[in-house]
């Protein structure tokens, strides 16, 4: 078990390297620069050397970055070229309202997936389950913009219940923090939700098959204590491995909610850096975003291995 | 299918109760539907005796990255902090007339030398008193090419600026430079101790007094008590929430959050005018949409198939696709509110004429090229509205929108392109604009155009103060370029304003500063 952890480990810091070369590539070689965002029709060849030296733009792409990845191993994420402000500082700002908003809105998700799918899966073939199965893939299908313009128009704007946009600190306000991520928390719900719905309705059928499954219900295990215990636990597991990977689309997804909504978390931050090319911004935020994704998936795997004794016993055999 | 049974469904039925009273009480907690910062309950300035007043401005233009408005000249640093915090030597009104702000007056002692009277007890917001020095260390502060300043270019006519005393202060000029004036309600004056600080707490002796910044949530300025002009500021607090997202913008204003919106698409106007007590409006900046050719490469490198392109151009269709059917063409790249205007001059619109240079150019058939408009939403639905009329005389348009940035690198930077649709601004004289456009060695000549002649007339306009010579010599020039087309304006840009009673007095400057020391009123 140790051994697969470690070497998942090793797999995700080689990965993160593989994503750090890849960023700086790409957003070097995207056309646009900060100097031409910044002075646009003003620059001159003086100005423009001027900022270039002082930006270290003027030096080879190598050097840029073996000294980005060098102040990086340091615990430095550069400074902004836009703001002045240090990468690391914007970072610990927006990250953590990002992931609040993820987080809640993926919780809001699984509360209704869990109970939805396996009420699906217990009542297959039944109206509900096609009501179920049919609204969820109705929720994937709905993009972000959508979801969160019919939330603003509606809450926001008709009923007034909630602000159509901006943020308050959690610590300052904690209802005011509520208020205004309600509605982006639930426009990454509903878009959630029909997948991981879908997919505990699959997990759950598969198990609801299972021997051990037959074995319980012969011997007079009540009913809700089959589905939500015997077979409910091993479908989870599945369920986390889709959650895991629904991180990435999760943070897509919220690049598009906190422009709808104003909210200004990692999303928002990352699509203005890459307008403006601010690049120390965009190589960090990106290369936090893919650690986090590693890092959650890792962490999913582990747990989905210790969920299923199945998967625990092929790992402990392997070692 | 088998009945929920009774427990089951009272469960739901708390659950379902507990989520809806839960939504009701944050509601309630909020108070009527805002409080879209700690410190803001309703936008709306509240004229009860209890609470300060206080107005929110919902701004298209997002968040700056940096608040220097002398580092970064954007629309959305001038139109935020550069129009609450800072006073300048000059005010530019709304109407597009200069003004005394921090100096009471200016006189030409010599074609090269501008003496400026400072106003007497203009403290910063720091509580020190403004002196000459100050003006000095402003622009100086600027006017360094590798300070990285836009100004600088703009600022290398300065020789040396001088104190004659702690009110009293002289520019020196290597050459006669009559947009300084114009300059001068657009660099802020700042006390220099605090330069390190203007990226992010500015300071300076503007009629609001900034309190606190959120990048991409708000930015808020409190009255200035020892502002200069005792009548201004009208409110108490001002707000301003970066709206990039169009929807966001709109439905800001609509639940009240915001109390005036600036830089929302025409087809909303009638919508927004339909709410209780809201007004509509449009200014029209200093600056331009245009369309530019590259006159290096072919076929633009000759002068009739521009002229072709200029003669297919219906202006006024254009001009409607971008801002409705009230808005204005624009024919040359002069403000209709400039005391220059040639309001003479105009571009014919004449697609018969358009064809028959085509076949002098010897492409009768016509020819397809590729087109570049940056990705904005002022200027999308352009992009269809262009091609029809070039289809109509032979030339097939194949337009691509580019993120801005890209579009900034490739035609002003590497000069990658045929032909395009930009937009730019610049502070309210003509030479600010024509000659960094124009002129063979303009920073922002990215046609490649030189026409010696225009050189000349445009560095002859620029060194005088006579304004009848001054209007003479631009006419002149405008002739000329209505003739060459190596770029043709077809609007001014329009900015698109709604605003509550709260916020009346509400407007945007042709400088992009928006008028906020009068909102409220």
């Amino acid at each position: 078990m140790t051994t697969a952890v470690i070497r998942r480990l090793g797999v995700g810091l080689l990965t993160l390297w593989v994503v750090s070369v890849l960023v700086f590539l790409i957003i070097h070689n995207l056309p646009g620069d900060p100097i031409s965002v910044l002075l646009r029709q003003y620059a001159t060849p003086e100005t423009r050397a001027a900022l270039e030296a002082l930006w270290g733009l003027d030096k080879p792409l190598t050097e840029q970055y073996l000294a980005w990845l060098g102040n990086l191993l340091t615990g430095d994420f550069g400074v902004s070229i836009s703001s002045n402000l240090p990468v690391g500082q914007i970072l610990a700002e927006r990250l953590p309202r990002t992931l609040l908003l993820m987080t809640g809105g993926l919780l809001l998700a699984l509360l209704v997936a869990i109970p939805g799918g396996m009420l699906a899966a217990s009542r297959r073939g039944s109206a509900v389950d096609h009501g179920l199965t049919t609204g969820s893939l109705v929720l994937q299908a709905q993009p972000e913009f959508w979801i969160g313009s019919l939330l603003v128009l509606t809450f926001g704007v008709t009923l007034a219940w909630f602000p159509t946009s901006g943020y308050v600190d959690l610590a300052d306000d904690p209802v005011g923090w509520l208020r205004h991520s309600v509605m982006p928390m639930l426009t990454i719900a509903v878009v959630t939700t029909g997948l991981l719905l879908r997919t505990v309705r699959a997990s759950m059928l598969t198990e609801l098959q299972q021997d051990h499954i037959l074995l319980a219900r012969s011997n007079g295990v009540r009913p809700w204590r089959v589905i939500g215990w015997h077979a409910g636990r091993n479908a989870v597991a599945p369920t986390l491995t889709v959650v895991g990977l629904q991180v990435g689309i999760l943070m897509s997804g919220a690049v598009i909610t906190e422009r709808v909504f104003g909210y200004p978390g990692m999303g928002l931050t990352l699509v203005n850096a890459l307008i403006s090319r601010d690049y120390p911004v965009v190589q960090s935020g990106i290369l936090v975003f893919a650690a986090l994704f590693i890092v959650t998936n890792t962490v999913v795997d582990v747990v989905s291995m210790w969920l299923d004794p199945r998967t625990r016993a092929t790992l402990q055999g392997a070692r | 299918m088998s009945a929920l049974p009774r427990r089951q469904f009272l469960t739901l039925a708390a659950g379902g109760t507990g989520a809806a009273a839960l939504a009701g009480l944050l509601a309630a907690c909020g108070g009527s539907g805002s409080g879209t910062q700690p410190t803001t309950s309703g936008s709306a300035a509240t004229d009860d005796a209890a609470g300060p007043t206080v107005i929110t401005i919902g701004n298209s233009e997002g968040d700056p990255a940096n608040l220097d408005t002398g580092m970064q000249n954007t629309f959305a640093n001038l139109s935020t902090v550069g129009s609450a915090c800072h006073a300048y030597l000059l005010y530019l009104t709304a109407d597009g007339a200069l003004e005394g702000d921090l100096a009471t007056g200016y006189e030409a002692e010599s074609e090269t030398r501008i003496r400026f009277d400072l106003r007497e007890g203009v403290t910063f917001h720091n509580g020190r008193a403004m002196t000459a020095q100050d003006v000095v260390d402003s622009f100086e502060r600027l006017m360094d090419p590798e300070s990285g300043s836009p100004y600088a270019a703009l600022l290398t006519p300065i020789d040396s600026i001088e104190v004659l005393d702690d009110l009293t202060v002289a520019f020196n000029l290597s050459q006669p430079y009559a947009p300084l004036t114009a300059l001068c309600s657009q660099i802020p004056i700042i006390p220099i101790e605090t330069a390190d600080q203007q990226a992010t707490a500015p300071v300076g002796a503007g009629p609001f007094k900034f309190e606190a910044w959120e990048q991409d949530n708000f930015m808020a300025f409190t009255r200035f008590e020892d502002y200069y002009d005792a009548s201004f500021p009208k409110v108490d607090e001002i707000r301003f929430l970066p709206r990039g997202d169009a929807t966001a913008l709109r439905s800001g204003f609509q639940s009240g959050e915001s109390s005036a919106i600036a830089g929302f698409a025409w087809p909303e106007m009638e919508s927004l005018a339909s709410l209780e007590g809201a007004t509509v409006g449009t200014s029209y900046i200093n600056g331009f949409n245009y369309i530019s050719f590259n006159c290096r490469v072919a076929p633009f490198d000759d002068v009739r198939v521009r002229k072709a392109f200029s003669l297919a151009l219906d202006r006024t269709l254009m001009a409607t696709a971008e801002n409705g059917p009230d808005a204005e063409p624009a024919h040359v790249l002069i403000a209709a509110t400039s005391p220059y205007f040639p309001a003479d001059l105009t571009a014919p619109f004449d697609p018969t004429e358009a064809r028959a240079l085509l076949d002098e150019a010897g492409i009768p058939e016509g020819f397809e090229v590729e087109a570049l408009i940056p990705d904005l939403p002022l200027l999308r639905p352009l992009e269809p509205v262009w091609q029809s009329l070039m289809a109509d005389v032979g030339i097939t348009l194949n337009t691509r929108l580019l993120p801005p940035a890209d579009y900034v690198a490739r035609v002003f930077t590497n000069f990658e392109f045929s032909v395009g649709i930009a937009g730019d601004s610049s502070a309210p004289d003509p030479a600010l604009f024509l000659d960094r456009y124009l002129m063979t060695d303009g920073a922002s000549n990215h046609m490649g155009y030189s026409n010696g002649e225009l050189d000349e007339i445009l560095a002859a306009a620029s060194a005088t103060f006579d304004e009848a010579e001054r209007t003479d010599l631009y006419h002149r020039a405008m002739e000329i370029v209505l003739e060459e087309a190596p770029i043709m304006p077809f609007i001014q840009i329009p900015v698109n304003t709604a605003v509550y009673p709260e916020a009346a007095g509400f407007t945007v400057r042709p400088n992009y500063l928006f008028e906020v020391r009068g909102a409220g009123s």
